[in-house]
């Protein structure tokens, strides 16, 4: 080949490319819609409820995933402006349910979530963190609860039960202390260090928490100050593990025994599994008590989104898909593959651990809140985890920190109320 | 400025004559040829700079934003975290300037005669293979508070030395900078040892015979014939430290508290995690003045010393 020729081929086939990136739409195989997602660890699991979601809409899911948070938040609300945005994806609920929703980038979704509710396939307690402006634009995708996973190994050899006051909790703490191992799993890496806030609060003073994420009540508030005070004093008795722990090693360390107690969402469940941890054998997971023993019963949820954009290229296939997402059949094969509480209520984990989990929300009816990071403004929540990274390594800082957290919070509601007015 | 011409006309006086004008099928041709390059510096690079400019005096909506004049800017420089950052950035600066050549001249003069200098050389300019990301990766395993350093020292009997690494400033900015090093030194070496190559060795030859040894020959003789690779690391290096991200972002995403930030990630958490836009803008503007006035003032002063 002569080298214009290479040159004339090379220019036609750069604008083949540039042409087929200007296409209209995504591509997705015939009978399938496109999903993003940004967990590719749960790839197969959504395979597995596209054969069964095939079965009940005649549709199934075109799967891609984009691996990194940040990444996936970015390639989403780019292309959610562009006529090249997914028929599905996975996002999170609360105010960045809402960031999305409030720019009409979502379709409504009301009328799946009235037919699932009226078949009792969804709990009616999460529609707000699922709704915008009284109307619905997402499905859970599941419901963790906020748990602490315990290792029954350590917990059996000295002679500790699961604690069902906040007294026996710091008393089996101290124990574990006493004999060289870490009661609990802490960090401030980016952006774990509200697990910690948001159970001190919520178990001190669960409408107080829901006032405080609604930016109806200070962090500067006493109640604020004595929730840091406790867990600074928790700190100071060397509790915890160190504040730049990496999460990935934490189930290696509680295989290992370095540590006894890990406070997480349930999804972490398989996580523990994969150390080599058998489930209800090896370690199981109680809901964390409340502070003051006739305080309130409380626990967080986290229940990531199925929402569709507003520009869905596949809408009509897109919106009967979703209409079965919740049916018993799909989610009894995705509910086993999580190893999670699946949001159909009706539908019971296989799993011994979640089945517990699940068995111990059913009797005890705590209060729901939502997680800290989906409760309040994106932009505050950013921030203030930030600031809570700093009083983990500085304690002495409670105060300090508390107040930047309330300046932020009333920057950044004012900013959010204008933007939503 | 016009002494240097006027050095540079007497040296050529032919090119002080005006050319005859060139066929306009040359000057076509001449076009042609830059068109390209012309097309794809405006529109990958001078087009989206002017627009960052321009959304830099637009508030922070994604839609309808409104002109909000120099807010932006004086948001950014009353946000202590950002006055941080410009901070963090200047000890980027200093130290990727000092360290790795500092190092890399020292490795390459001292290897560059000895028979093990090039397993010693290898060794030192591997790193520069690895890619930022897994070189963080590494750094992280060795620097967390209960990784291999504190394990080391611990273990050495050396407990008194351990330190929370990555949790407080300024030791968090400066094992990073050191980590930085430990992977740039390796292309400071290769330049320098390619600069040492090219010294003439009669000029060595001469400072001998005139009883210069030493650090007296190295200092007078050496030193000075190394100027060129030196200008073109120290640029490098200038460039690199502002630049510098990846590590940052793996090690501790500008944490604790946004205290390890640099510019280049207050701008990426201003843009992409706060999803303020505007304020992102303005970062990545006062970050192109930063950039460009360090390398105009550097440049500047080295091409006028080298005429």
């Amino acid at each position: 080949m002569k080298r214009r020729e290479f040159l004339a081929a090379l220019g036609a086939g750069g604008a083949g490319l540039l042409a087929a990136g200007c296409g209209k739409g995504l591509q997705s195989p015939p009978g399938e819609v496109s999903f993003y997602s940004d967990n590719p660890t749960w790839k197969s699991g959504f395979e597995d409820a596209s054969r069964q979601l095939r079965k009940a809409s005649g549709t199934g899911l075109d799967i891609l995933s984009v691996p990194t948070v940040t990444s996936y938040e970015q390639v989403i609300k780019a292309q959610l402006q562009t006529a090249k945005a997914p028929d599905l994806l996975k996002w999170w609920n609360g105010y960045r349910l809402q960031d999305l929703a409030r720019i009409g980038q979502l379709a409504d979704l009301t009328d799946i979530w009235q037919t699932a509710a009226g078949k009792g396939w969804i709990d009616p307690a999460i529609r707000a963190d699922c709704s915008y402006d009284n109307k619905v634009y997402g499905l859970p995708l599941h419901e963790s609860y906020y748990v602490v996973f315990y290792n029954k190994n350590i917990f059996a050899k000295h002679d500790l039960a699961p604690p069902t006051t906040w007294a026996e909790f710091m008393a089996a703490a101290a124990k574990v202390k006493k004999a060289g191992i870490t009661p609990f799993v802490s960090t401030q890496s980016y952006p774990w260090s509200f697990i910690w806030f948001e159970e001190m609060v919520s178990k001190l003073d669960v409408s107080f928490y829901q006032k405080l994420t609604a930016g109806k009540a200070s962090y500067t508030d006493p109640k604020a100050e004595h929730a840091m005070s406790l867990w600074q004093e928790m700190i100071g008795k060397g509790y915890f593990t160190s504040p730049d722990t990496d999460l990935t090693t934490v189930p290696a360390m509680m295989h290992s025994g370095a540590v006894a107690m890990y406070p997480c969402g349930t999804w972490n469940n398989a996580t523990i599994q994969q150390a080599g941890l058998k489930s209800g054998k090896d370690f199981d997971a109680f809901i964390m008590p409340t502070i003051e023993p006739n305080a309130t019963k409380s626990v967080i949820v986290e229940a990531a989104q199925f929402a569709m954009p507003a520009r869905a290229p596949h809408k009509k296939e897109a919106h009967d898909l979703l209409s079965h997402w919740l049916d018993p059949a799909v989610q009894k094969v995705w509910s086993a593959f999580l190893m999670d509480s699946a949001p159909n209520p009706t539908v019971i984990s296989p799993d011994p651990v979640i089945r517990n989990v699940q068995a111990l929300v059913k009797q005890t009816n705590p209060t729901r809140v939502n997680r800290y990071w989906e409760a309040s403004p994106p932009a505050l929540v950013e921030s203030n985890v930030q600031d809570l990274g700093d009083f983990m390594i500085h304690p002495e800082k409670a105060k300090s920190v508390l107040s930047r957290m309330q300046s932020r919070a009333e920057a950044e509601w004012s900013y959010w109320k204008q933007e939503v007015s | 400025m016009s002494a240097t011409l006027e050095r540079f006309s007497t040296r050529t006086p032919s090119t002080s004559r005006r050319k005859p004008r060139r066929p306009l099928r040359d000057r076509l041709a001449s076009i042609a040829f830059l068109l390209p390059a012309v097309v794809l510096v405006t529109l990958l690079l001078t087009a989206p700079f002017a627009d960052t400019v321009y959304r830099s005096f637009f508030d922070d909506r994604f839609v309808h934003q409104s002109f909000s004049g120099f807010a932006n800017y004086h948001r950014m420089f009353s946000d202590s975290a950002v006055l941080k950052s410009l901070l963090n950035t200047l000890f980027w600066l200093i130290g990727t300037v000092v360290l790795p050549i500092g190092l890399g001249l020292s490795i390459a003069v001292m290897t560059n005669a000895v028979k093990w200098g090039r397993i010693a050389r290898l060794a030192i300019v591997l790193p520069y293979a690895i890619s930022g990301a897994a070189v963080a990766v590494v750094w992280n395993f060795m620097l967390q508070s209960d990784g291999a350093i504190n394990s080391a020292l611990k273990s050495l009997g050396l407990s008194s030395l351990q330190h929370d690494w990555l949790l407080n400033w300024p030791l968090n900015t400066v094992v990073m900078i050191i980590a930085n090093a430990w992977q740039a030194t390796g292309v400071a070496v290769i330049l320098f040892l390619v600069g040492l190559q090219a010294i003439p060795p009669d000029t060595i030859e001469a400072s001998a015979l005139d009883g210069a040894y030493g650090w007296t020959r190295f200092r007078h003789v050496v030193f000075p014939q190394l100027r060129p690779v030196t200008v073109v690391i120290v640029g490098i290096s200038l460039v690199n430290g502002l630049k510098a991200f990846d590590l940052i972002w793996v090690l501790s995403q500008g944490g604790p508290a946004r205290s390890t930030e640099t510019l280049a990630l207050t701008m990426y958490w201003e843009t992409f995690v706060l999803q303020r836009p505007g304020s992102g803008a303005a970062v990545a503007v006062v970050l192109t003045i930063v950039v460009v006035a360090v390398s105009w003032f550097y440049l500047r002063r080295q091409l006028r010393a080298s005429y």
